[in-house]
């Protein structure tokens, strides 16, 4: 069983449909949202953990291309602009999940994308602007 | 055994010279003994780069044809003020500076994306700015406006002039109201939620220097990448507060006053900050060298995370009204890089907004010009007010 960090964008026609019911009662899939943002009869995005067998998770990719809803990575979402980053820590603290941490003995930071959850505290704590959510 | 700066030059250009990082001088003392260091080491590099609010930078347009007097004027760069107080084209734009039509703080925190540090910043770059300027028009200087576009290579005299930077130990910045709250040192959570930190601690200039036995007015330096020098004590160069039994300030205590060719310098060591409900700023890095004339100099270069001590300040209460209150605790260096410390029985995230790795980074650099015969020790010309000077911080007197 794989795990996969997707955004779903809606159209303005689709968010009424049961989409998140679909993938998992049809295609029996484990959905852990993210962060979404849907409202209704407008254009709207979730972002979505998903697991489960790979066959079942292609098929869902087929059944989410003929809704005509537009599936993203996860992590194009979430832009870490390394020359911009000074190394300087700023972010660590307000980070909830642990995805920026200071390596204790080299002082650099690192970004584990899989841990991010969109939440955006990085991009106001970050004096250089080098964290970027595009929510 | 002593030594000079003279005999520690000659050995630079002789490319005999030992020069480590206040970092790496801290294992060898300890594993060949201070006396045996002090004569084997001839120099120990330092450095910090954080967020520095005095910096600014002063430069001299050259005459337009026909000619226009500034001074007395009105002039921005993409935006942003810069000071018309001198004569005919030589401007001044400090990192807090903000274009007038920025909204600040008015939907509170403001984010405040561009700023004098990020003129700075895109100056040294080598980006095209836009100048736009009015003045009054004199019989000898006839014109009244200029808008033009520029880079740095089109100034004469680009001069990087920071009146306080390298602070020598600072505070720690919590926050015990219900409220998060925006400040120079960062966001601070209600509640003591987090605590932010600043100082490069072990390899910060005037922490390896504690009582300024070496660095003083004169001393070349390498500043925001490229050469410097001391120019002055800064401004609140407070060098009277408590020390510990290792000459460590146990609070904010001497500052520098530092000036260099800003042409020379790079955009990785000077870095435009938007400091979210604060301002904007500049991130500078600065190295200041430390000749190993005597044991007891190095002794000063070999302190640690662990011996350095800073004051927690509540940030919520007591720095805004600047109360004289009893810090909210001490911790040392060593805990705030831990990541975490105690704060009233509670464990507190803690933060830096300097960066170590750049700090290092900085001492690194410093110690190849030196290794490579690019740069020499200087004498300084006079020593900076220490200990002994009686010098006591006013607070400002509001009279009427």
């Amino acid at each position: 069983m794989n795990s996969h960090r997707i955004v779903l964008h809606f159209s303005n026609d689709v968010t009424n449909q049961p989409i998140i019911y679909t993938l998992c009662q049809k295609y029996n899939l484990i959905c852990s949202i993210i962060k979404a943002s849907i409202e209704p009869n407008q254009e709207g995005y979730v972002a979505l953990e998903i697991s489960g067998e790979d066959k079942n998770y292609d098929q869902a990719l087929e059944y989410l291309k003929e809704m005509k809803i537009r599936v993203e990575d996860f992590k194009r979402r979430i832009i870490r602009n390394e020359e911009k980053c000074t190394d300087c820590g700023a972010c660590v603290g307000f980070c909830p999940t642990g995805a920026l941490a200071i390596d204790i003995d080299t002082r650099k930071i690192s970004f584990n994308d899989s841990k991010c959850v969109a939440c955006s505290l990085c991009t106001r704590a970050c004096p250089f602007k080098a964290m970027q959510t595009n929510f | 055994m002593e030594k000079t700066i003279e005999e520690i030059n000659e050995k630079i250009k002789a490319g005999k010279a030992v020069v480590v990082t206040a970092e790496e001088i801290i294992g060898i003392a300890k594993e060949k003994g201070l006396k045996e260091t002090a004569k084997h080491v001839d120099v120990v590099t330092t450095g910090t780069f954080g967020t520095m609010c005095s910096s600014s930078v002063y430069f001299n347009l050259g005459h337009a044809s026909p000619r226009i007097k500034l001074g007395g004027g009105k002039a921005t760069l993409n935006g942003v003020p810069a000071y018309c107080g001198f004569a005919a084209v030589d401007l001044m734009i400090g990192a807090n500076a903000l274009p007038d039509d920025d909204p600040r703080n008015r939907i509170h925190p403001g984010e405040f994306r561009y700023g004098g540090g990020h003129v700075i910043e895109d100056l040294v770059a080598g980006k095209t700015l836009h100048l736009s300027a009015q003045a009054y028009g004199t019989d000898c200087y006839p014109r009244k406006s200029i808008e033009t576009d520029l880079t740095i290579d089109d100034l004469n005299e680009v001069v990087l002039f920071n009146m306080r930077n390298a602070y020598q130990n600072y505070n720690v910045a919590t926050n015990s109201t219900d409220k998060t709250i925006y400040t120079y040192l960062g966001m601070l959570k209600p509640h003591y939620g987090n605590a932010c930190y600043s100082s490069a601690g072990q390899l910060s200039p005037l922490l390896n220097d504690p009582y300024y036995k070496t660095i003083g007015i004169g001393t070349r330096i390498f500043l925001g990448g490229g050469i410097g020098y001391v120019a002055w004590n800064g401004t609140q160069h407070n060098p009277c507060v408590p020390r510990n039994e290792k000459g460590v300030p146990t609070g904010g205590a001497g500052t520098l006053a530092v000036i260099g060719d800003l042409k020379q310098m790079s955009q990785q060591y000077l870095r435009g900050v938007s400091a979210l409900g604060y301002g904007t700023s500049l991130a500078v890095g600065i190295g200041v060298p430390i000749p190993i004339l005597n044991e007891e100099i190095l002794e000063y270069t070999t302190v640690t995370d662990a011996d350095i001590s800073a004051a927690v300040i509540d940030y919520g209460t007591n720095y805004p009204a600047n109360r004289p209150a009893p810090p909210v605790t001490n911790v040392t260096y060593a805990e705030l890089k831990s990541g975490e410390i105690t704060i009233e029985g509670k464990k507190v995230k803690t933060s830096p907004m300097s960066s170590y790795v750049k700090a290092k980074e900085v001492a690194e650099t410093l110690k190849s010009w030196i290794n490579e015969g690019k740069f020499e020790l200087s004498v300084p010309s006079a020593p900076l007010p220490g200990a002994e000077s009686g010098i006591q911080m006013k607070a400002l007197k509001e009279r009427r």
